[in-house]
């Protein structure tokens, strides 16, 4: 047997004697750590085998304990299955599957933490043998961008409750939390008209205008004019079925790639092809759902914003700047 | 809803039994009297049928009150001194328990009768060397961690009413915790060995007596409390025999006294035909007790005063004599009988006629037997005359002692060389413990005297009439525990430790030479069950675990808490040939694990376990 297999099975080994394993006193279990103490001092000094007796009495308790609780998290099993998209300040569901292979679990506690702080708890009860309980936390990150969640810690106090022993489970996941989707206020624009009013190729005539509001119909967008400012969009030309969101430098960024994320996702929901251009970047067209994910990341990823390096496209595109 | 208030009313039911079993604990180490216990056990049984949830007077007078009782307690034990700690801490316990049961039991409260109850058992342990007291500690290793668990249960809501755990669970926690207990008591390092020192046994009035003084003898007691176990370790055990404390060779006008000698160390004597272990219980006298003739002894802290050895420091729990049964040290040079007990001297020159030694001390003892007869009563001897002379001529009863010291004179004046020996005449046997019970009414006198060749030697000769009629106990077996508790327990020592360390090397006893010789089979055995586990185990095996196995035998250690993921990406480095398969069946795996797919997993892995292996 070589050495290096010998090394790697000294260290299994020894895994298996003594695997990783957080510990710590609760607020009762410190109160019993206390009388342990003093009885062990009164019991050197009286020489009283009672109370020598006593104190086994109680060092065994605590070996006794440690053996159940041992027992009922060695042998847990963890995944994470968290929501294919995230956005920043929206509530989404991790899905914790948690399942002990050698006989049941009880009185669980699921906590994960985050470099945001933790991310919060979830308790688990009862845990039957060999049966996947699926637990469910819902949690919201405050800002976009590429968040690490590290490990999974569970944690048990059972049986007695004195004493916590908890095992980490190295699950590292990159999660990329997109921007918050913004209402795009003035989307619509002033159609044919300052006010509003106008005729569209397609349309009747247009009798107001109002807000764009995510959801609504694509072709319902006055798509005649552009207007360049920091809210409001102009678009032009073309058939309405593709379209490009541009984003041009300005001081409110959050608001900026809030608002493109939103029209993103409207372009997606629509199933028309869309693509964005910010800062050196332009993603190209497509309508595909890795594609979405590809441009909402490189949104959430952003930084600063300066001048594209992209602002003229294919005739065929709508255009939209923000 | 009734599964909860089943939950609440189990904790309930093992709060009031840890709050009871503390004063019981009480009650077994004599602190708290019976009657005052039978009260608690009402009380308990009143609070648990009717006022568990609720406050019976509100929290801030039962505080009150229990800061109140406190410091009169301090009072009095500020007014009447050391003798009132013990009583003051007994009545602050029982109160604090009256008074936890008077409010609602909410979970603060429970840990606090727990913990009153745990203070008490340790105040009984203080006070009490008692075997019962092993019945309030045993409850408390079997209810406490009942009631913890049930606490603990309460931040999950009652642990969906504690699923999985029965009374098989509890008995085998509680089973778990009395062997590891006895385990670490037995290894746990302590600095001493007893608590004799501490004067927390109760030293008998056994009527032993270093110095006879028939002037003034004291009623005699018929104590029949052990104060003395003997065990016959190695020789030839005799049924009875005599156990020396002190060895009296002058004559005084109150009696026999010892010679004043100066003090010097022990020194180990000749070859030694017996060994015994004696065990102290009950008595606190510094004399060393033996029988025959004292050849070793251990521990050595010993000092001789003539024929008579004393402790030069307390008792020690136990001691280890090596004796000879031939006593044939060199008789000590005559000495003159005083005038006041010549009449005696010559009476015994005249009884004991002519014959060997033998033959002359069996005819005075015939003599004092047939003329005196045995009496405990105190006795009203004139100062005009000697004690020993008034017993054999005017009074014609009295004790041991009396007889005793009369047939040393008539020996004495016979010219035979005498003394009188005052310690115990051991006749009780228990063949249950295999050792010998010496009890304070036991306490004996008896002569020892010098016979010439062919038996050179010291004899004993015992004049006392019915010495034979002694106490016999029949509880042995209850006794035979009792020993054993006090021995392995109350006794157990730094030195016990040593000496069992000392097993492991040659000096094992017949025992642990079998032991050993025996460990290798039982290793084989222990191994070949470990075998049989492991080759059902592989059956019950989860499936995710036996291709980590799989792996592991190739020597692709895969992290065990770590994502399925990594697992993938950890093969597609190492083995990039199998990585399609891992991935497939991964697939399957997790469709399963997540009730997507309603596959046969084993099958599934035992394909892929064979792939493993094709690919090697």
């Amino acid at each position: 047997m070589s050495w290096k297999r010998s090394q790697e099975l000294l260290q299994s080994l020894f895994r298996r004697i003594l695997p990783p394993r957080g510990f710590s006193l609760t607020k009762i279990g410190k109160v019993f750590f206390c009388f342990l103490v003093i009885i062990i001092v009164i019991a050197m000094l009286t020489d009283n085998n009672l109370l020598f007796l006593v104190l086994s009495v109680m060092l065994a308790f605590m070996i006794v304990s440690g053996i159940e609780s041992e027992r009922n998290i060695r042998y847990l099993e963890m995944d994470r299955l968290l929501p294919l998209e995230i956005f920043a300040r929206s509530p989404v569901q991790i899905c914790y599957a948690v399942r002990n292979t050698r006989g049941s679990s009880s009185r669980l506690v699921i906590s994960e933490t985050c470099p945001d702080g933790q991310i919060g708890f979830l308790k688990a009860s009862y845990l039957p043998e060999d049966i996947s309980e699926v637990f469910h936390k819902s949690v919201s990150f405050k800002r976009r961008g590429k968040v690490r969640l590290e490990h999974i810690k569970i944690s048990t106090t059972y049986p007695y409750g004195l004493f916590e022993k908890s095992i980490t489970f190295e699950v590292a996941a990159d999660v990329i939390v997109f921007p918050k989707p913004l209402p795009c206020f003035d989307l619509l624009g002033s159609g044919d008209s300052e006010d509003g009013h106008g005729t569209d190729k397609t349309l009747d005539t247009i009798s107001h205008t109002r807000t764009y509001i995510p959801g609504d119909s694509l072709s319902s967008i006055a798509w005649k004019k552009q207007h360049i400012g920091l809210t409001t969009r102009v678009m032009e030309g073309g058939s309405g079925r593709s379209g490009i969101v541009v984003v041009l430098p300005g001081h409110d960024i959050e608001a900026k790639l809030g608002k493109a994320t939103s029209i993103i996702l409207e372009f997606f929901n629509k199933g028309f092809e869309f693509g964005l251009a910010i800062n050196e970047y332009f993603s190209g067209f497509d309508l595909s759902r890795s594609h979405k994910i590809e441009i909402l990341s490189k949104l959430a990823c952003v930084e600063n914003i300066s001048e594209p390096k992209w602002r003229t496209f294919d005739a065929g595109a709508s255009i939209i700047y923000i | 809803m009734r599964a909860q208030a089943s939950y609440t009313s189990r904790l309930a039911i093992f709060t009031l039994a840890i709050s009871l079993t503390g004063v019981l604990s009480l009650s077994l180490a004599g602190v708290v009297a019976w009657p005052v216990f039978s009260v608690l056990v009402i009380v308990h049984l009143i609070a648990y049928r009717r006022f568990y949830s609720d406050d019976l007077l509100p929290s801030t007078l039962v505080n009150t009150a229990t800061l109140i009782i406190f410091c009169l307690e301090v009072i009095r034990i500020w007014i009447g001194g050391k003798e009132m700690i013990i009583p003051a801490l007994r009545d602050i316990l029982v109160v604090l328990v009256i008074l936890r049961l008077i409010l609602r039991k909410d979970v603060r409260q429970v840990y606090q009768i727990i913990g009153i109850s745990f203070a008490s058992l340790l105040f009984a342990t203080i006070l009490t060397i008692s075997l019962v007291f092993l019945v309030g500690l045993v409850l408390m290793v079997f209810i406490i961690p009942v009631a913890l668990y049930y606490l603990d249960g309460l931040d999950f809501e009652g642990d969906q009413y504690s699923k999985g755990v029965g009374a098989f669970h509890w008995l085998v926690v509680g089973l778990g915790i009395t062997v590891i207990t006895c385990v670490l008591f037995y290894i746990i390092p302590r600095p001493c060995s007893t608590i004799m020192g501490f004067d927390l046994t109760h030293d008998r009035k056994t009527g032993f007596s270093e110095e006879i003084n028939l002037k003034s003898a004291s009623p005699v007691e018929k104590d029949t409390h052990i104060v003395m176990r003997i065990m016959w370790e190695r020789g030839d055990p005799s049924k009875t025999f005599y156990l020396a404390g002190a060895r009296l060779e002058d004559i005084a006008a109150r009696g026999f006294v010892k010679r004043l000698l100066p003090a010097k160390g022990f020194a180990r004597g000749a070859k030694a035909q017996d060994k015994l272990i004696i065990y102290p219980t009950g008595i606190s006298a510094e004399n060393v007790f033996f029988p025959f003739r004292l050849v070793d002894i251990s521990p050595k802290d010993v000092m001789v005063q003539g024929l008579n050895y004393y402790w030069k420091g307390a008792v020690p729990p136990a001691y280890e004599l090596w004796v000879s049964k031939v006593y044939d040290e060199d008789v000590p040079g005559g000495k003159s009988l005083p005038k006041g007990l010549r009449d005696l001297g010559f009476l015994g020159n005249e009884e004991a006629g002519a014959g060997n030694t033998f033959v002359k001390v069996r005819r005075l003892m015939a003599y004092l037997k047939g003329r005196c007869a045995y009496s405990m009563e105190v006795l009203d001897i004139p100062d005009d005359i000697s004690p020993i002379e008034w017993f054999v001529f005017r009074g014609r009863r009295g004790s041991c002692e009396h007889f005793a010291s009369a047939l040393a004179v008539m020996l004495q004046g016979a010219g035979i060389p005498s003394r009188v020996v005052t310690g115990f005449y051991v006749h009780e046997y228990n063949p249950s413990g295999n050792y010998y019970i010496v009890r304070a009414c036991d306490a004996h006198a008896w002569v020892e005297y010098w016979d010439g060749p062919p038996s050179a030697g010291w004899h004993t000769a015992d004049p006392t009439p019915g010495a034979s009629n002694v106490y016999m106990s029949k509880a042995r077996i209850i006794d035979a525990i009792r020993f054993r508790w006090i021995r392995w327990v109350i006794h157990y020592s730094l030195e016990d430790q040593i000496h069992f360390a000392g097993y492991a090397g040659l000096n094992a006893p017949h025992a642990m030479r079998y032991a050993i010789h025996l460990l290798p089979f039982i290793c084989a055995i222990l191994f070949g069950i470990y075998v049989i586990c492991l080759f059902f185990r592989r059956f019950r095996m989860p499936v995710y675990n036996q291709v980590i196995r799989a792996f592991a035998k190739e020597g692709i250690i895969l992290e065990k808490y770590t994502t399925h993921d990594r697992h993938l990406l950890y093969i597609e480095q190492a083995w990039p040939d199998l990585a399609p398969h891992f991935k497939s069946y991964l697939r399957d795996y997790l469709a399963w694990r997540f009730g997507e797919k309603d596959i046969d997993i084993r099958l599934r892995t035992r394909d892929f376990l064979g792939t493993v292996n094709s690919k090697q």
